[in-house]
């Protein structure tokens, strides 16, 4: 779970890092209401997800409560890279002498905590790791051992950092933005820019925080943030329903109803294989019942982008038979426009297929193999998907 | 012979009173598997399936002699699961739970990595089967064959789909891991390999890889340099957007296409590794290669 920027400040203000003043606004009366209580000039943040925000033009600057009121109001209208933007954080202009880049995240490859600073900050950090990798000290940390004073020492050492007020500034937001990754079950706490004012001290410009979703369970508190966040009303029912819904591709054409992230992953390489796109897909997970299968398929047919669905199942714990009813129920009570495309296998195989040969029902095929399948959904999408 | 499980394997069931718990040990037994005793603090002295129930992992290894463990618990306990059959002295746990906290298992991860002979299996697991002679998961059973092939996967749908097209063509398995969709995976494709390279009676090895990490680039730096033995590889996820989390919480590749699965594929062609473009296509390639 990615938190919005004023989200993540919040808990980096808890931990003792430093922030910008800034006030978070809804809607253009809430803008109106600050005008005159912020001072200027500020910044005005577009509050989103995507990378690449600034580019995108959702950084702005305003020296007046004219100015401010008119980029405001045109941004809280904006929608940038395919996000809506909900909120803006106004915020006082930091005036800084260097921009720099401190973040922590799990090194996977080798199963360690990572410390990453470095004082090319404020731009694309992974540009940066591309082109200069020797601009960014990296440091380990044991997790057994805890972060020690020397993992700070060695990474403003091998940062490059002198002046000892500087120093002393970042080490302490490294230490403190540990501590916050580590007790918040993050998967990323990043600053950039980390700015550097004139008596040496450190600002969090900017706050990125990203939590490990399946430790939500022991930080309550966060959960309060996830109404906030941004969710596809699909992704919302999916999720309240107790499946996964995934936007594969938004220039796709084909839904996938699957069980199990990795035959879901197949069958999208299945479809390109054959020349088409995926453009979500819906796992059902574990065990479904007829009843469920059929609510799994309503709620991915609401994409308006399904052109035509496949349904590929692969039986362990899941009943082939159940999968096939709820096919049957789901086609029968909706008139679907689109075809849909089943390919069974594994536990109940043949009483499944047996139901939905019995059914006979006009847009409903079967097919054998994965192959087979992806090759059918395609053709029966050009001869009569929804939008053909 | 095969790894981790076989006919002599004294199994414990943690969870074993829940609902996926009960139902996975009847189906375990139904196998012939040595289910020997269930654990779920609270209903020590009941039974289920005629498999007597213990409060704690220590109790349920005293009176049993359980030397490994299949954990049916939420994902919330699992760590205190892990942990427990470990201090009770179990050297095979294998983990089912999907949802398990990253950190939890980076502290597993840690614990055991000095341990040479404790081998942690999942979580995000379907399990681990030796065809004809155990099962500790939740596998469909029924497709497994006995035989010469050792297969270990991050995903249980690809998994069914290539044992299933080996099966078809007769060509049987000695043992199937589930080493599960998750970040850090208590036993990596690396770890997994020296076991089935000891194992006579394992004459290849099958590789079910996909998209997120490095798991797949360091198995191939092992089996380049190390196995003798031929091996089977299929990725899965080539497909698939850059950024997007695809349902497992370790199959995601990073805006930069670092995890990608052509990099996985590289890597693997580079060691040696057959590729296969589909489950189906592992079949034919073993049956080319044994």
């Amino acid at each position: 779970m990615k938190l919005y920027e004023y989200q993540a400040k919040e808990l980096f203000r808890g931990y003792g890092i430093p922030t910008p003043h800034g006030h978070v606004v809804k809607s253009p009366m809430e803008l109106k209401a600050v005008l005159s209580r912020v001072s200027y000039p500020v910044v005005v943040k577009a509050q989103v997800l995507v990378g690449g925000r600034g580019k995108a033009g959702g950084v702005r600057f305003a020296d007046t409560p004219e100015e401010l009121e008119k980029s405001g109001t045109a941004l809280l209208r904006a929608t940038l890279k395919d996000e809506k933007v909900t909120a803006l954080l106004l915020e006082e202009k930091v005036p800084a002498t260097e921009e720099y880049y401190l973040a922590v995240t799990l090194d996977r490859a080798r199963r360690l905590p990572l410390i990453m600073f470095s004082r090319s900050g404020g731009m694309d950090i992974e540009a940066v790791a591309r082109e200069h990798p020797g601009a960014i000290a990296r440091v380990h940390v044991d997790p057994q051992m805890g972060l020690r004073g020397f993992h700070l020492e060695q990474l403003t050492k091998a940062g490059g950092l002198a002046d000892p007020a500087v120093k002393k500034g970042v080490q302490r937001a490294a230490r403190a933005l540990y501590r916050l990754w580590d007790e918040s079950d993050a998967a990323l706490a990043e600053i950039n820019p980390l700015m550097v004012l004139a008596d040496g001290s450190v600002v969090a410009a900017d706050a990125k925080l990203e939590v490990d979703d399946s430790a939500l369970f022991r930080h309550p508190e966060l959960g309060a943030f996830r109404a906030e966040l941004p969710e596809s009303e699909l992704e919302r029912e999916a999720r309240a329903t107790g499946f996964l819904y995934i936007d594969v591709d938004p220039a796709g054409s084909v839904g996938v109803v699957s069980n199990g992230s990795g035959m879901i992953m197949s069958c999208i390489d299945w479809i390109a294989r054959h020349g088409g796109r995926v453009t979500c897909a819906l796992d059902l997970g574990g065990g479904a019942t007829a009843d469920r299968v059929a609510q799994g398929i309503d709620i991915l047919l609401k994409n308006p982008r399904v052109k035509s669905l496949l349904i590929s199942i692969f039986g362990g714990i899941t009943r082939c038979d159940e999968i096939a009813g709820g096919v049957l129920k789901a086609v029968k009570e909706h008139a679907y426009p689109v075809p849909i495309v089943t390919r069974l296998e594994g536990t109940n195989k043949e009483k499944g297929l047996a139901l939905l040969k019995e059914a006979r029902l006009a847009g409903v095929t079967v097919a054998g193999t994965l192959s087979e399948a992806a090759d059918r959904v395609l053709t029966a999408q050009k001869l009569g998907g929804r939008g053909a | 012979m095969s790894i981790l499980i076989d006919e002599n394997t004294r199994l414990l069931v943690q969870g074993i009173t829940g609902r996926e718990g009960h139902f996975h040990t009847a189906r375990m037994l139904e196998y012939g598997t040595n289910v020997v005793a269930g654990v779920t603090p609270g209903k020590g002295g009941t039974s289920v399936e005629g498999v007597p129930v213990f409060d704690t992992v220590a109790e349920a290894v005293a009176a049993r002699q359980a030397n490994a463990a299949v954990l049916f618990v939420p994902p919330q306990v699992t760590l205190d699961a892990i942990f427990e059959s470990l201090a009770a002295g179990i050297k095979t746990v294998i983990t089912i739970a999907e949802g398990v906290p990253v950190k939890d298992m980076l502290q597993v991860y840690h614990y055991t990595k000095h341990l040479p002979d404790v081998r942690v299996i999942g979580p995000n697991s379907f399990g681990v089967i030796s065809p004809g002679k155990a099962k500790a998961g939740f596998m469909a059973h029924e497709i497994y064959l006995p035989g010469p092939v050792g297969l270990m996967s991050r995903s249980a749908t690809n998994s069914y789909e290539t044992v299933l097209a080996m099966t078809q063509r007769g060509i049987g398995q000695s043992t199937c891991i589930g080493v599960g969709g998750d970040v850090i995976p208590g036993s990596a494709f690396r770890d997994l390999l020296p076991l089935f390279a000891a194992d006579p009676e394992t004459k290849a090895v099958v590789l079910i890889g996909e998209i997120g990490g490095a798991d797949e680039e360091e198995a191939a730096d092992y089996i380049k340099a190390h196995m003798t033995k031929p091996v089977v590889a299929y990725i899965a996820g080539r497909n698939a957007p850059p950024g997007k989390k695809m349902g497992h919480a370790g199959a995601i590749v990073g805006a930069s296409g670092v995890g990608s699965a052509q990099s996985k594929i590289a890597a693997l062609t580079a060691a040696g590794a057959h590729i296969a473009d589909s489950p189906g296509q592992v079949a034919e390639i073993l049956a080319k290669i044994l």
